[in-house]
């Protein structure tokens, strides 16, 4: 991060926008509550806040895409309240979407070009002109080998750039970045980082959404917490993660008495600071995966991936983007034929059984990106989990737990899952996959795109299902949160497993800390 | 190279096409004929439907506005001459489009569809009780013309000039818009695109290309009834042509409308009493295996020398298309 550029001069007082008395309600419910909120020239503004606080929402109200029931945007010296979204956009504010937008049957250079085309310069510049200008961004933001590909074909990681390139091709003055580092490791993150702030030294002014501490920590100039559609908090960052109200609301206890167990920053990722998981057992082998191949159509992911699951155990499978973890987990559940090797469970061989005769044997897989049924209610997601179930009895009963277990639940029994916070969502998925009763749960990203709060309640529970019995292996990009949490735990690279051992010892290795916890 | 090539071969082509009424029957033209006004009509479709993704099953409502503003206006008090109506009838049908588009363009994906389903039947309707003007479900009778090449040649006018039309809206920041909408609309609307304006252009451009293939087949067929002109078939057919040739493609549907055109004539003429149901099955054979078109066994031929027809795609189609 040396040789960037410095900052731009900033005018104090310069205001970009201007929000005041911002309120969205839905039906009768307010998601955004009355914010005001200033964003200042040349600035980084971090925004964090619990799922459903209403981040996305604001982000929404201030390009046009949703208009707010109440409150004025200024931006610019312009009101821009009643402004129709694509004119906000030509007048130099652009977004990247929290769920990737692509245009998906067209190639990354076109996706760009389209920005370039309709952005705030967009009538200076002919079509060809724009496809021009695609290949200059797609050079800032390193897609340039990515230019002819469909983004269909895309990685997430690359779709999270291609996201950035076509907001950054609308030559915008101000731009909202909606999460955009959910989902990337730490060394990714540190690129994310740097390419940010890349962008804000050349002039663009920034507002950031995001969860990840680190990274909200390391850029931004100011820091507002919303919470219930309020802002609680405003201020330097520093202040903001040592204030109580933000402590309770979003970051939780577990992240505070890090913090202050070792005084400063740095601490947060201090390994073995606060295990959480209980003693190990010591029973038989449950999963037995061995010489694993398999990948999508002549594409290899896993090449020879062996490892085994002991009874009553929690394994940690980390791993960089694309490494395999979930191509690994697919395999597992029999949703992706393995090419090679073989997949024990419980003794008997499931390789290449149908996927719902595994479900039948006690595997449950609850995807990452979480596929809840969004048009059905809760329960009704929760209850698609009982199909091949025959102790009907006993259904209602688990029910009633998996409510007791996860109380919000309960009082969003009735709502529509697609209506669910991110944090819900996911609460919701583990929910379902716990009402197959299974034996192996497979949990892929659990902490994907949630506030530090829910992911220490969604860790707590999972050493809670532990203790009752069920084994988990567990999928997570935050490789510390992970390797608290599990026994074991496994390194997969490039389609391998590298190293393995006990939680504890990973979590020491240097190897494991310049890797993932970027140290 | 390979592109000169390609120009060469295309021109070759038109010079058959030019050629044709020379070499074969003046029944056999009337074949040709009909593909190249179902040309038309599927290039007027791919705009709305291929490019910007909008489901339109009611595009017959503007082949019939097309078919009875050419009839009524030659056969009325001013004997119109035939361009001039037809010119006319695009006109309206367009001004129809803009005026019905600005609201039911705001509804999406089934609703869309239901939608512009009940345009064309209300419009049917109307021609079929406004006795005064439209005589009704006795229709109307237009000036009679025979010579079987003026139509071959109007419309394969007409379709070089759809193509030429469609291939600079492919690379125009109009058709790059639209091709947004299609992927993500709100992602479209951030990036700048009135997306408002850009369907109802494209929305009255499809209309534009439905009237004069309507008008045409008016002067052909002389004699023009509600039942005849109104009828869902149309709007079938060149959904049809565009999905099989390939949506959003600039030569798809042409080469669409030649394969349908042929495949109907010959199984047709192969069995005259299964033709719907053989058909109908060769056209689900298409979608299920061709979801994209046979523009992109023809794109995917040329960029890796991969196999056109794949297992895989058919799952792959069946994974995209599931209901979520």
């Amino acid at each position: 991060m040396s040789a960037l550029p410095s900052p731009v001069p900033r005018i104090p007082g310069d205001s970009i926008l201007e929000a005041r008395g911002i309120t969205k309600k839905f039906g009768g419910l307010a998601a955004v509550d009355g914010i005001d909120l200033t964003i200042r020239r040349g600035e980084i503004l971090g925004v964090i806040g619990p799922n459903g606080a209403g981040k996305t929402t604001f982000v929404n109200c201030m390009t046009g895409l949703e208009k707010p029931t109440a409150g004025t945007i200024v931006f610019n010296g312009q009101d821009i309240t009643k402004t129709p979204s694509y004119r906000i956009g030509r007048l130099g504010m652009a977004r990247t979407f929290q769920v990737v937008k692509p245009l998906r049957q067209l190639t990354v250079r076109e996706n760009v070009a389209t920005g370039a085309m309709f952005g705030a310069r967009g009538s200076e510049r002919s079509a060809a002109q724009a496809r021009h200008e695609a290949d200059e961004v797609l050079e800032r933001v390193g897609l340039a080998d990515m230019r002819g590909r469909t983004a269909t074909e895309l990685t997430i990681l690359d779709l999270k750039r291609l996201e950035l390139a076509k907001a950054l091709a609308m030559d915008p003055q101000l731009l909202f970045l909606d999460e955009v580092m959910a989902g990337l490791n730490q060394s990714e993150i540190e690129k994310a980082m740097e390419l940010i702030l890349r962008v804000n030294r050349s002039g663009v002014t920034l507002f950031v959404i995001e969860h990840v501490m680190k990274a909200i920590m390391g850029i931004s100039d100011r820091l507002t917490v919303l919470h219930y559609g309020r802002k609680i908090a405003e201020g330097n960052p520093k202040d903001i993660v040592e204030s109580p109200a933000v402590i309770e609301a979003y970051l939780g206890e577990r992240f505070a008495r890090r913090a202050e167990a070792a005084g400063e920053e740095n601490a947060l990722i201090e390994p073995g600071t606060f295990l959480k998981a209980p003693p190990a057992p010591a029973g038989d082998t449950l999963l037995e995966v061995k010489n694993l191949v398999s990948g999508y159509g002549e594409v290899q992911i896993l090449r020879d991936v062996s490892l085994e699951v002991k009874d009553k155990e929690i394994v940690a499978l980390i791993g960089a983007n694309g490494a395999g973890k979930t191509t690994l987990l697919w395999t597992i559940s029999q949703l992706l034929k393995p090419m090679g090797g073989s997949v024990h469970f419980a003794g008997r061989d499931i390789t290449a059984a149908r996927s719902d005769e595994v479900v039948g044997a006690g595997v449950v897989h609850v995807p990452q990106g979480r596929r809840l049924f969004a048009g059905l209610t809760v329960r009704e997601n929760l209850m698609q989990g009982v199909y091949l179930r025959r102790d009907t009895e006993r259904i209602e009963q688990d029910l009633e737990r998996i409510f007791s277990l996860l109380p919000l639940l309960k009082e969003r029994a009735g709502q529509l899952a697609g209506r669910l916070s991110g944090g819900e969502q996911q609460m919701c998925a583990i929910g379902r996959g716990l009402m197959s009763r299974p034996r192996l749960l497979l949990i892929d990203e659990l902490s994907l795109g949630l506030a530090p709060l829910v992911v220490d309640s969604l860790l707590d529970l999972i050493t809670e299902i532990n203790r009752e019995g069920t084994t988990v292996l567990l999928v997570e990009q935050d490789v510390q949160v992970a390797l608290e949490h599990a026994h074991r735990g496994y390194v997969l690279e490039t389609g391998r497993i590298v190293q393995t051992g006990p939680a504890e010892e990973l979590l020491d290795d240097p190897r494991i800390r310049q890797a993932y916890l970027g140290l | 190279m390979k592109k000169a090539a390609a120009i060469a071969g295309f021109l070759a082509l038109l010079a058959l096409l030019v050629a044709l009424p020379r070499l074969v029957s003046s029944y056999k033209l009337l074949t040709y004929t009909r593909f190249l006004i179902l040309a038309l009509m599927a290039q007027g479709w791919n705009f709305i439907g291929g490019y910007t993704g909008y489901a339109a099953f009611g595009n017959v409502a503007y082949f019939g506005i097309g078919a009875y503003t050419t009839g009524l206006l030659m056969i009325g008090k001013w004997h119109v001459p035939f361009f001039p109506a037809l010119a006319a009838g695009a006109l309206l049908s367009a001004l129809v489009a803009i005026l019905l588009g600005l609201p039911i363009l705001r509804l999406k994906g089934h609703y869309f569809a239901i939608a512009t389903l009940g345009v064309a039947e209300a419009l049917s309707q109307v021609a079929d009780t406004w006795d005064s003007v439209t005589e009704g479900s006795t229709g109307i009778d237009l000036p009679l013309k025979t010579e079987g090449e003026f139509f071959y040649y109007t419309a394969l006018g007409f379709v070089i000039v759809g193509l030429l039309c469609t291939a600079a809206f492919s690379r125009s920041k109009l058709g790059n818009g639209c091709v947004a909408i299609r992927e993500d609309q709100d992602a479209a609307r951030m990036l700048g695109i009135n997306t408002t304006l850009f369907k109802v252009i494209a929305y009255a451009l499809s209309a534009v290309f439905a009237a004069l293939a309507g008008g045409l087949t008016a002067y052909q067929n002389i004699h023009v009834t509600p039942g005849d002109f109104f009828k869902i078939d149309y709007t079938l057919q060149m959904i049809i042509a565009t999905i099989i040739g390939g949506a959003g493609t600039v030569l798809g549907p042409v080469l669409g409308a030649a394969v349908f055109q042929l495949l109907s004539t010959y199984v047709w003429s192969k069995f005259l009493e299964l033709h719907p149901t053989i058909l109908g099955v060769i056209i689900v054979l298409f979608i299920v295996f061709l979801p994209r078109g046979l523009m992109t066994v023809l794109g995917r031929k040329r960029q890796r020398g991969e196999r056109p027809f794949r297992m895989s795609d058919l799952l792959a189609n069946v994974r995209a298309h599931r209901v979520t």
